[in-house]
């Protein structure tokens, strides 16, 4: 299948509502090894790209990244918020200006976003970033790719690697970010950040499935 | 003077912080605190768009340092560059420095007028005095080192080594002088102003004391790094402050002393004329440097040349000389150079070293008196053929006034890339290096250089491998400059091919020309105040036909819509009686003056339509705000004419007469006004200021005055829609059209015309061909749905043309 504005929009209503759902998981996991907010934030943020969004409707795919763009970075208040609203700004800027994106295109959205957050946050792998669970997930996607599957199929190999990806960051110890001042303390819990990237995907992976 | 931005999660944190630095500040400053989220419930947090307005509240091209708290602050900063785009974003530097004690330091700093790249190492290691005060009582008595140690190396403490000898200091635990100065401070180092040959004192105190002596003595032995001291100097390394390079005879720029040729002195009334007249000349020519560098560089900096035209009227100065005349029966020059002297030296000797500078400022504005009493040429004038100039460090009046075909390039001993002489230079496209140390004035004239203002070298008589490098660059450089060149004057068109003209603001016979290189398809206002600013009485219908038909000419047949003059307001001149005005700019000026001034009026009129005899030119009237004025002027054109008629002399048929809509009145009216006039030039400056009652220059209110406010948005819409319905040309001629983030807004509203000062046309012309119509107007149909100038601020950087991504540090 092909994505077009409306499965984008359906993806970040879902995406508002699975942040609104997981506010409390998250924020526990953030209470563990940061400062207690990331499930606050990403829920605000959200809350914030779903009322910008009805505010004032884009009128193309690009221009609905750029939306959510803004909204995040603006209203997440965490690192998260500047690491996503990278995120949705380099993906903005990589999207062509068709009304449905292929799957080619959404992998190199995805990647676009992903090297953003890389270059935002200078973390590599094994920092214990939502980097964790996002590098292996491109990676799955770009196989994929490859090897020429479906979407659904693309989409379903980044969640089931940002799963896997966001589970190994428990064994790590932090590099980056809020939880880096606990040092080897930090070991032992999972990233705040690596779940809800695996969530991001999950939803995505879920509401594009046909 | 550089901005200062603190971001942290708290707001109260951000605003003690900037409390604190503002202490230190001396009031003059310009620090803004971006903290804390807008969400009353959670308000610990950094947001981009907070940091992003921060910063372009403070932003001047001197630059921005931004200090910040932990975590997310960083990455919130980063993306706020990443959102304000490249060209401002080199300015601003991110300081890893400690939130408290690196803002103070840098506000001390900026306050004494430093550098961004000193402020940024100083903040930085702001932490230096702390750790010292806190360091074991035994560590002061454990050991107390001294030694006396030459300075080897030809170029002496400059800036490069000095920052080495900084950084070495403070890597021990260890209090270390060098002459009695602290040696963690670069200030304090590079105030040292030595030599080769000078012997440094350096004392050690401290836990470490000795290692650190060691260090410095074997660092300094060793020619701090730098060269042999036996071989010859073959290459200086000093502050990149360009992108060019240039090869060529080294010249030695001596400040130019003035001599006073003895003479018998007669009648002191005499005297005193000349010094009078000479002193006006000088005033003319400030003021033209203040608009010419207004707008090259920006307001901030033109400001030396506002003080200094102050600093020519002085009342004290020119009672001080003319009694010396009187008295002591001495020349002009010779009086003029002593109370000069004397105000400039009383400065030099002050403690603050704000005021210390304007000592230059003093020397320069005075020697322009001088160059105009004894006809000597100023320094730079008098190269006969192409060269590189060497000099201490330079005036922006001395950088203004030279030919970039005889200047091929600078070497600085002083200055730093962020210096006003510097920036012209470069705006000049004259390739420099600045912070080069007392050695470069040892070599001889005549010796060959190459500058390389994009690394900060100068080779001292390369060897003909590297010229042969060198001028491969330089052709490459010159080569890109020339595609640049041609690329300007290709008309501006959107990319789907919607044809924009793009003309020029000018105020001078000097920036026809430039408006012309600069690829202007015309002149949009010709501001005519130049011509009436300055002078005891009004010019002469001669010489304003001269002066128009000078700028027409140097149009070469582009056409030129002439302005007639605007005073009242700010501007002021001796022959026109306003009185005292509550409200100069609600008051008496534009129009108004000229339609109960019609002497004035009817020689300017006579003498545009006399220039548009044979040139294209057209007539602008300011500060338009009814039917009638338009209807009146109308009337007086017509009997000029019809006195032209009788007279014989040649003059412009039916020239199109247009309206500045610069007054909310003429808003509203402008459906009616466009069937009257000709065309609409929209004067945005004024009109934000009229339409949000907010004065600009009133920091309470200025924020209000910004062009994306959506009454803004409406008026300038309305005014299109009104010229479009009855089918005239609308232009904008404010600063707001040249904002390249504005660009897709006003394209989208339907503007065919901008006209911007000359500089900014490429930029211009690039953000134009950069979006097709119907993005424009999707971009301007969001902009006006928007409630607030933030909203709509957002919405375009937003839609900019996607952002490279950023180079990684
Ligand atoms: N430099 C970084 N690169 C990539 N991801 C990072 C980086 N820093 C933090 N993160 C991710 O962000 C998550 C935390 O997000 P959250 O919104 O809670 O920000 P925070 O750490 O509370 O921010 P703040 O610095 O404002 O306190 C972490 O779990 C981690 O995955
Ligand atoms: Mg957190």
């Amino acid at each position: 299948m092909a994505v077009g504005k409306p499965e984008v929009l359906k993806w970040l209503e879902v995406l508002q509502q699975v942040y609104a759902e997981n506010r409390q998981w998250l924020t526990e996991l953030d209470s563990a090894i940061g400062d207690a907010d990331h499930g606050i934030n990403m829920d605000r943020g959200f809350t914030a790209v779903k009322a910008e969004l009805a505010a004032h409707p884009p009128s193309e795919i690009r221009s609905v990244f750029q939306s959510v763009a803004t909204a995040l970075i603006r209203h997440v208040g965490g690192a998260a918020g500047p690491l996503y609203g990278t995120f949705f700004l380099r993906a903005a800027a990589a999207c062509p200006r068709k009304t449905e994106i292929e799957a080619a295109d959404v992998v190199a959205l995805f990647q676009a976003g992903i090297k953003g957050i890389e270059q935002r946050g200078k973390a590599v792998g094994g920092d214990k970033t939502m980097l964790d669970a996002l590098l292996p997930a491109l990676d799955a996607m770009r196989k994929g790719l490859e090897n020429g599957c479906s979407l659904a199929a693309i989409l379903d190999a980044g969640a089931v690697a940002a799963h896997a990806g966001m589970l190994a960051t428990v064994a790590m110890q932090a590099h980056k970010g809020r939880a880096s001042y606990m040092g080897a303390r930090s070991i032992g819990h999972q990233d705040p950040g690596a779940t809800s990237s695996y969530l991001l995907l999950k939803a995505a992976a879920d509401t594009w499935r046909s | 003077m550089i901005g200062l931005v603190v971001v942290s999660h708290s707001a109260k944190l951000a605003e003690g912080v900037c409390d604190l630095a503002r202490q230190v500040g001396q009031g003059r400053v310009r620090i803004a605190a971006a903290g804390g989220t807008a969400d009353p419930e959670n308000p610990i947090g950094t947001d981009a768009f907070q940091v992003l307005q921060a910063i372009e509240s403070v932003y001047s091209d001197d630059g921005v340092l931004v200090l910040m708290d932990l975590g997310s602050a960083v990455l919130s900063a980063e993306t706020a560059l990443e959102l304000l785009g490249e060209e401002k974003s080199s300015r601003v530097e991110l300081c890893a420095g400690p939130l408290v004690e690196g803002a103070v330091a840098a506000a001390v700093l900026a306050g004494a007028g430093a550098g961004i790249a000193e402020i940024a190492q100083e903040a930085q290691n702001a932490l230096a005095g702390k750790v010292a005060l806190r360091q074991p009582p035994e560590g002061q008595t454990s050991g107390s080192e001294e030694a006396l140690v030459t300075l080897t190396n030809r170029l002496g403490l400059h800036a490069r080594p000095a920052a080495q000898i900084v950084r070495l200091a403070r890597r021990y635990r260890a209090q270390v002088t060098i002459d009695n100065v602290a040696a963690n401070s670069i200030n304090g180092i590079l105030s040292l102003g030595a030599r080769e040959g000078h012997q440094l004192r350096i004392c050690a105190q401290g836990a470490e004391a000795r290692e650190a002596l060691a260090a410095l003595v074997e660092f300094i032995e060793s020619g701090c790094g730098e060269l042999a001291p036996a071989e010859p100097v073959v290459q200086a390394g000093g502050i990149a402050a360009s992108a060019a390079i240039a090869i060529g005879q080294l010249v030695k720029l001596r400040p130019a002393v003035m001599e006073i040729a003895p003479r018998a002195i007669g009648n002191p009334e005499v005297e005193r004329q000349r010094l009078m007249a000479a002193v006006h000349g000088a005033e003319e020519e400030t003021r033209a440097l203040y608009e010419w560098s207004k707008a090259h560089i920006g307001a901030d900096e033109a400001g030396i040349f506002d003080a200094q035209s102050l600093f020519l009227e002085d009342p004290e100065l020119l009672g001080g000389v003319s009694r010396m005349l009187l008295e002591d029966r001495v020349g002009a020059e010779s009086a003029w150079q002593a109370e000069t002297t004397k105000i400039a030296d009383r400065l030099a000797t002050l403690e603050d070293p704000y005021l210390r500078a304007r000592a230059a400022d003093v020397a320069d504005v005075a020697a322009r008196v001088m160059r105009r009493l004894t006809g000597q040429a100023s320094a730079a004038r008098v190269l006969r053929e192409p060269a590189v100039l060497s000099a201490h460090d330079l005036t922006p009046s001395e950088v203004k006034d030279f030919d970039p075909a005889m200047v091929l390039g600078l070497c600085l001993e002083a200055g730093s890339a962020s210096a006003h002489s510097v920036i012209l230079a470069r705006a000049m496209g004259i390739p420099v290096v600045a912070g080069l140390g007392p050695g470069i004035s040892a070599l001889a004239d005549g010796t060959v250089v190459a500058v390389d203002g994009e690394q900060g070298t100068v080779w001292i008589s390369p060897d003909a491998g590297q010229v042969e490098a060198l001028e491969g660059r330089r052709r490459e450089w010159l080569a890109a400059r020339r595609a640049a060149e041609l690329e300007r004057h290709r008309p501006a068109a959107t990319r789907d091919g919607r044809r924009i003209r793009v003309f020029a603001n000018i105020s001078g016979v000097a920036e026809a020309a430039e408006a012309v290189a600069c690829g202007a398809e015309g002149v949009g206002v010709l501001r005519t105040e130049f011509l009436f600013l300055g002078r005891a009485a009004a010019p002469g219908e001669e010489e304003q036909v001269a002066a128009y038909r000078a700028i027409a000419e140097s149009l070469g047949g582009r056409p030129l819509t002439v302005r007639t003059l605007d005073i009242g307001g700010d501007k002021r001149l001796p022959y026109v009686e306003i009185g005292e005005e509550a409200n100069p700019f609600l008051g008496w000026r534009g129009i108004r003056v000229m339609l109960s001034r019609r002497d004035l009026f009817r020689t300017q009129l006579r003498a545009i339509l006399r220039v548009g005899a044979a040139q294209p030119v057209e007539l602008l009237l300011p500060m338009i705000a009814s039917l009638d004025e338009l209807r009146e002027t109308k009337a007086l054109v017509g009997e000029a004419e019809a006195e032209l008629e009788r007279e014989g002399l040649p003059f412009r048929k039916s020239i199109r007469i247009g309206v500045m809509i610069e007054v909310p009145a003429a808003v509203a009216i402008a459906d009616r006004l466009a069937r009257e006039a000709s065309f609409f030039s929209i004067g945005s400056n004024d009109l934000i200021q009229y339409a949000m009652a907010a004065d600009r220059t009133n920091s309470r209110v200025a924020p209000m005055a910004d062009p994306f406010q959506p009454a803004v948005l409406r008026m300038i819409r309305q005014t299109i829609e009104a010229g479009r319905a009855a089918g005239i040309d609308v232009a904008l001629c404010g600063e707001l059209a040249a904002d390249p983030v504005a660009t897709p807004l006003l394209l989208g509203l339907g503007l065919e015309e901008f006209s911007v000062s000359a500089p900014l046309i490429p930029e211009l012309k690039r953000a134009i061909s950069s979006w097709s119509a119907p993005e424009a107007e999707g971009v301007a149909r969001e902009a006006l749905a928007m409630d607030s100038c933030e909203s709509v601020r957002r919405l375009l950087l937003l839609r900019r043309p996607s952002p490279e991504p950023r180079r990684q540090p």
